[in-house]
């Protein structure tokens, strides 16, 4: 990423903005830094006071256990024992301690850190080498342990190092002040480049596999370095940092920002500060910049962060020469050095991607008020991060027959572990890398990084990580394209692939080598190229690891995904010709000039329950359409809406009721217009026009803009006799209800669509949603627009990054509507181009404010609604979205256990199973009045020249739909009812506790009976048995399930 | 079994009738009934006596396909009074359509002493059975409803023009006829002798120019716009100060802002 692609800074600095920095930064807790300083302050005095009277041989780390302290290098007595130093004798000497304030390097609790330096005299001029240093260090660590231990309460072990994960060189945390030891006279830095060996690797492995080896140990060599100048570089750190308090602000903002996106890892304090520590030695951060100038000089800075050169934190320090920058770039993908030691040596050019993909997100958004939270504050779980993810575990055992490779410059199972790691990840980028923007492997196993005096160090034979990638459009890719046939590079291509690669032509005449991993574009070809490099170039088992998606069963959901693409592409393609033809229609008394589409089956959004297609029908009668026979359920057949526009006329008249008839007369004729010369079938009723176009029904719906100007007049006329409260008026209403249907739905249809072509995830997220809803029993309780509307804010929300599949917006759906504060804030939807601009946005939440008292309990704000009430007046009501937001937590906690766990569950079918044990009453359906269910037998649409011409079918009637609306109606004041519209066969009834015991009033006598003079309860037996009554031929049985 | 039941129903009726006397008249009281013999859970309708109109019983909890005229005869087996008017007053449906939901109706007899008759009795009689009177019980059923409903939306196309081209024909003459009533109104004097005088509207209307748009050569009255400049010292003084509540209120405005987006962050209902 180049500077220029960043948009320039357009937003000048805000109050509101400073404000806003200046009120999350961390309430310093004077109390707590003063304790940690007296705490810190006993320490030195203690330990520089202590004649502990201790002689012992280095390599005895058995004396410490019998002081009930479990030398950390315990169980690496026979690297220890292959080492050797001049000085073999460990005995105790009082040191030099130093106490550093770390407000700005280390995370926010460890506020002082204490520096121990082992006494020159301990150390001999070659104890760098092998393990005979940390050995001695950690000797020195169990001294002071023990000299600490009785007059402190809590003291434990810590992984050290520059990642805080380094057992080898481990901390003590004593009250939570963190003991380092250090050594300054060691050696040289220069001694620790990455080219020069310092362990071999015989000494920790035995001389077995690497008799005499002497390799090169960059890394081992940098975990020395960081032991050597922990103390330098903190100080000057904190030297550098301490005058501009702005800097430490946006420091302290850049990190929150960071490990809310779980980059925390391995972008650690450390690296973070030595990075904006660089940028004020540049003289690119100043004294007197405001917050907004210096977040954004880091960000920039961050964005445009090098990975193939090599950077130094002084630039004015002498430079390396070029061979030895040459080694750092070979073994490290990112280098920051000072005075040898690689700051960044652990990060990952996969991590770098990230980290500058997500900065670059949130860049030109900072100095927004609105958009402040989603960047700095608000966390989403790990797996919505990415859009395909899998668990991988290992187990040291099965990487015995690779210890050659990954033993060396390792100390143990852990370093051996995450070699591998690092050298999965690089296969990973050589064998697939096409297939992904990046992708991120996080250790998720419960590792915890303290551990007790009396406690051996882990061994940490096993590791679980989260392989997560961001996809590109080639993920699905089924082959794997390599270089020109019969090249040097062909044949290492072969080798890679093992032999498994065939030429292949293309249609450009060339010829590659290829791999073919399946006929067509499926999820099963990652998974298969991933499973190819575990098996076959690390050796390792098919079971360690395993792929976490929504679905295990890949066959028949990717059957259904054909099946629902199918069916939008051929509403779709129906659509466009039926608008072809009623464009082109002649001899009516007025042109159709415009055909717009308002439909969920067009862009998918809507399951296809049970098939887009009309259902045939046998029924024999002279009419072109099938009524619905008595006390039979029809098949269901849904039906495309479709609005229209004339050409301008001025002959409607002035009454709506006229233009209505008008308006149904002409649907007459254009439907014997189409009868008879597009020999489609057509029906014309009152309100609107049904035609059926390759098999598909559609809704035809003429939209007068005369009746809107008419309404307007009735309104004007209300207005200027002086009326009061338009709003609640009847031509108010019908104005208001007008503009709704005909203008706000759909241009808001209009902007969905076209969300929906620019992303292809939308339709299958909407559609899970929907189901998901619906297996919560919560159909119904949210408009359709309104579902669609939470999908494209999840997904476009400011200051993450897009998800690239129906996995990560699903995830970042459920993420939104858990944590979204919704009585306190509305959900500000923008697509893209249109969104809104923050002053426009300061409006709206400052009328929000104002309003909130008569806003619903769901505020959605869009282009088309700037109140946010228009789609949710009526629901959820607060109760649901409670229940809402309570089900969309346990479904991430799901998700979350299914990404992590032992065990990979069928994601899909657990999200949507029903749970009727909250319900008070259970209404069991027919089974064949569920007619919106997954069809057993695909319709199919009629063959293209078949002369016989369908019937219209019974479109759009849903008996359980029409059962809901009337229960709701009848029962509104007593109960609530909860249905699945996708295939439920049950309905749950909650009765309103208020309801429950009422007084004696005839004004809340209503389904109640007497039970005394003063009271009346609720007769629930009676509201069952009118469900029974309203419900024959649909409900089979009613069940009361609490008195 | 039946006319056993409404025999002993009667009989219950007459005897306690004389036993009333001692009534709180603004009490609840409730009648049982069931629906059928399949349909068998015990419901309560509630009566209560109408406080505005002495000669008034409210009856409520009715389940809508019930009706008035059971209601009515249900009344008639425990207290024979002569009913002058019954009418439906609500229905608690969330649409209040009367066919919907429970009803609530008032039931006025011709003689006041028939309400206290009524509320005494209604208790101990009963329950009774809503089929037995009914000939030809129509329960509501939301299938036969919807698809009837579905049928009536599709009438033939002869029709649909059928009523649209008479809705229009009517239409055509109303506004023929409206035109022809407003021309005589203001040609012909009324029978009072007054002609209706209306406005007639402008040929065109004049363009109105707001401030901004007037063009800058003079301007339109000739004025010249006066420059506020701020000469004195007190001016420049009186100036600084706006401005610096200005800004001192716009910053107090973000504040609030940003309290407010702060309280929503730590909000969290559930």
């Amino acid at each position: 990423m180049e500077t220029d692609e960043l948009p320039e800074d357009v937003l000048p600095m805000t109050n509101a903005f400073k404000l806003l920095c200046e009120e999350s930064a961390p309430k310093q807790n004077k109390k707590e830094l003063e304790k940690q300083r007296q705490t810190a302050k006993k320490i030195k005095t203690e330990v520089e006071a202590s004649k502990l009277n201790l002689k012992i041989e280095y390599k005895n780390l058995d004396f410490w256990t019998e002081h009930d302290v479990k030398h950390p290098l315990h169980h690496l007595q026979k690297a220890v024992d292959a080492t050797s130093s001049r000085v073999s004798e460990f005995k105790w000497v009082a040191p030099k301690v130093t106490v550093q304030e770390t407000l700005s390097t280390s995370n926010t609790n460890e506020k002082v850190q204490i520096f121990i330096e082992i006494p020159s005299e301990l150390i001999a001029d070659r104890d760098f080498l092998n393990l005979t240093y940390p050995t001695k260090r950690a000797h020195f660590l169990c001294a002071v342990a023990k000299i600490l231990e009785k007059k402190f309460q809590k003291i434990e072990f810590t992984a050290g190092g520059i990642n805080r994960d380094d057992p080898i060189f481990p901390d003590l945390i004593v009250d939570r002040v963190r003991v380092g030891i250090y050594c300054n006279e060691l050696a040289k830095s220069k001694r620790f480049a990455p080219n020069i060996g310092n362990l071999r690797p015989a000494t920790v492995f035995g001389e077995k596999i690497f008799k005499g080896a002497e390799i090169a140990t960059p890394k081992f060599n940098q975990r020395m370095l960081w032991s050597l100048l922990e103390l330098e570089l903190i100080q000057e750190l904190e030297k550098q940092i301490k005058p501009l308090p702005t800097a430490r602000l946006a420091l302290f903002l850049l990190r929150s920002a960071i490990e809310n996106r779980h980059l925390g890892d391995t972008f650690t304090p450390v690296v973070l500060t030595v990075r904006v520590v660089r940028l004020i030695k540049n003289g690119q951060i100043t004294e007197k910049q405001e917050i907004l100038t210096v977040l954004k000089v880091i960000f920039k800075d961050f964005i445009n962060w090098s990975t193939d050169e090599v950077e130094y934190l002084d630039i004015e320090e002498e430079q390396l020469d070029d061979e030895l920058e040459e080694e750092y770039s070979q073994h490290f993908d990112v280098n920051l050095i000072w005075k040898h030691l690689n700051i960044a040596g652990n990060l990952t050019k996969n991590q770098m991607a990230r980290m500058k993909k997500e900065l670059s997100t949130c860049y030109p958004l900072l100095g927004q008020v609105y958009t402040f939270d989603p960047i700095f504050i608000e966390k989403s779980p790990l797996f919505a991060q990415y859009d395909s993810v899998a668990r991988l575990h290992v187990n040291v055992s099965q990487l015995a027959p690779l210890l050659a490779e990954y033993g060396c410059d390792s100390v143990d199972n852990r370093d051996v572990i995450s070699q591998f790691v690092r050298s999965l990840e690089g296969r990973i980028e050589k064998t697939m890398s096409e297939r992904y923007e990046y992708l991120s492997i996080h250790e998720v196993t419960d590792s915890s990084a303290t551990w007790k005096l009396t406690d051996y160090a882990s061994q940490q034979r096993e590791k679980i990580f989260l392989i997560g990638f961001r996809t590109t459009a080639g993920w699905k890719n089924p082959l794997t394209v390599g270089p020109s046939a019969q090249t040097e590079e062909a044949k290492e291509f072969r080798e890679l692939w093992k032999e498994s690669s065939e030429l292949r032509k293309f249609a450009d005449t060339r010829i590659c080598e290829c791999v073919v991993w399946s006929e067509k574009p499926s999820d099963k070809v990652p998974r298969a190229v991933l499973q190819f490099v575990l098996q076959k170039m690390f050796d390792l088992p098919a079971t360690c690891l395993s792929w976490r998606s929504l679905t295990t069963n890949s066959t028949s959901a990717e059957a259904d995904q054909q099946n629902e693409k199918k069916s939008q592409e051929a509403v779709f393609k129906a659509y466009n010709e039926l608008s072809t033809v009623l464009r082109g229609l002649k001899g009516l008394p007025l042109m159709i000039t415009n055909v717009h589409g308002i439909s969920g089956y067009l862009r998918g959004t809507e399951p296809a329950y049970p098939s887009v297609f009309a259902a045939t029908s046998s029924w024999k009668s002279g009419d072109m359409h099938v009524v619905p026979e008595p006390g039979k359920i029809p098949l269901f057949s849904p039906a495309v809406t479709v609005h229209v526009k004339l050409e301008f006329s001025g002959k409607w008249g002035n009454d709506v009721e006229a233009i209505r008839r008008l308006t149904s007369s002409l649907y007459v004729k254009i439907a014997e217009n189409l009868r008879s010369v597009s020999k489609l079938t057509a029906v014309a009723t009152v309100d609107q026009l049904f035609v059926i176009q390759s098999g598909i029904v559609f809704k035809i719906v003429v939209v007068n803009d005369r009746i809107l100007t008419i309404l307007e007049e009735d309104v004007q006329k209300l207005k200027d006799s002086g009326a009061a409260r338009i709003e609640s008026s009847l031509p108010g209403m019908r104005l208001a209800m007008w503009k709704k249907k005909f203008i706000a739905e759909p241009l808001l249809q209009m902007s969905l669509q076209s969300f929906s072509t620019s992303h292809k995830f939308f339709g299958p997220t909407v559609q899970l949603f929907k189901k998901w809803l619906g297996a919560k029993l919560l159909s119904g309780q949210l408009n359709e627009h309104i579902i669609e509307l939470l999908v494209v804010a999840a997904i476009s929300k400011k200051g993450c990054v897009e998800p690239q599949s129906t996995w990560s917006s699903f995830a970042r759906l459920l993420d939104l509507i858990a944590t979204h504060p919704w009585s306190a804030r509305p959900l500000i939807v923008g697509f893209g181009v249109k969104s809104f601009s923050e002053e426009e946005r300061s409006k709206l939440e400052e009328k929000f404010v104002k309003m909130r008292p008569v806003l619903p309990p769901m505020v959605v704000i869009h282009e088309e609604d700037h109140l946010g009430s228009k789609f949710t007046r009526e629901n959820p009501q607060g109760i649901v979205l409670n229940r809402l937001v309570a089900v969309a937590k346990e479904a991430l906690k799901l998700m979350e256990k299914h990404t992590i766990g032992d065990k990979s569950i069928d994601l899909e079918t657990s999200l949507l199973t029903e749970n009727l044990s909250p319900y008070d009453a259970i209404i069991h359906l027919e089974p064949a009045a569920v007619v919106r269910k997954k069809a057993l037998l695909e319709r199919r649409p009629p063959p293209e020249n078949s002369k016989i011409r369908q019937k219209l079918p019974v479109v759009e009637l849903d008996p359980v739909d029409e059962l809901v609306y009337q229960l709701n109606n009848n029962f509104h004041q007593v109960a609530m009812f909860f249905y699945n519209k996708y295939g439920g066969h049950h309905i749950g009834v909650m009765f309103k506790p208020t309801e429950e015991e009422v007084p004696a009033k005839i004004s809340r006598c209503s389904l109640h009976k007497s039970v005394s003079d003063s009271s009346l309860r609720l007769n629930r037996a009676e509201i069952l048995e009118d469900v029974q009554i309203m419900g024959r031929g649909i409900v089979s049985d009613v069940q009361l399930k609490r008195e | 079994m039946d006319c056993c039941k409404k025999k002993r129903v009667k009989k219950i009726a007459k005897r306690k009738a004389e036993k009333v006397i001692h009534l709180n008249p603004d009490s609840l009281r409730y009648l049982r009934f069931r629906i059928s013999s399949k349909y068998t859970t015990e419901r309560h309708m509630f009566l209560k006596k109408d406080p505005s109109k002495e000669n008034s019983v409210i009856v409520s909890n009715i389940p809508s396909f019930v009706g008035e005229e059971v209601v009515l005869a249900v009344l008639k087996q425990f207290a024979p009074f002569e009913v002058e008017d019954s009418f439906v007053q609500r229905s608690s449906a969330a649409d209040n359509s009367l066919g919907q939901g429970q009803l609530t109706m008032s039931v006025t007899f011709e003689k006041p002493e028939a309400v206290i008759q009524v509320l005494a009795l209604c208790q101990d009689v009963g329950p009774f059975t809503i089929t037995d009177f009914l000939d030809d019980p129509d329960f509501p059923c939301v299938l036969n409803d919807s698809t009837s409903l579905y049928k009536k939306l599709f009438p033939s196309e002869e029709k649909i023009q059928e009523m649209a081209d008479a809705y229009v024909a009517k239409y055509d003459t109303d506004q023929a006829e409206a035109r022809k009533e407003a021309k005589r109104k203001y040609s012909e004097p009324d029978e009072d002798g007054w002609i209706t005088v209306t406005k007639v509207k402008k040929a065109a209307k004049s363009v109105k120019l707001k401030k901004e748009d007037v063009p800058l050569i003079g301007g339109l009255n000739g004025k010249k716009k006066k420059v506020d400049l701020a000469y004195y010292t007190f001016q420049i003084k009186k100036n600084r100060q706006e401005k610096a509540q200005e800004l001192l209120k716009k910053f107090e405005e973000d504040r609030k802002r940003i309290a407010q987006l702060k309280q929503a962050r730590n909000f969290r209902p559930m």
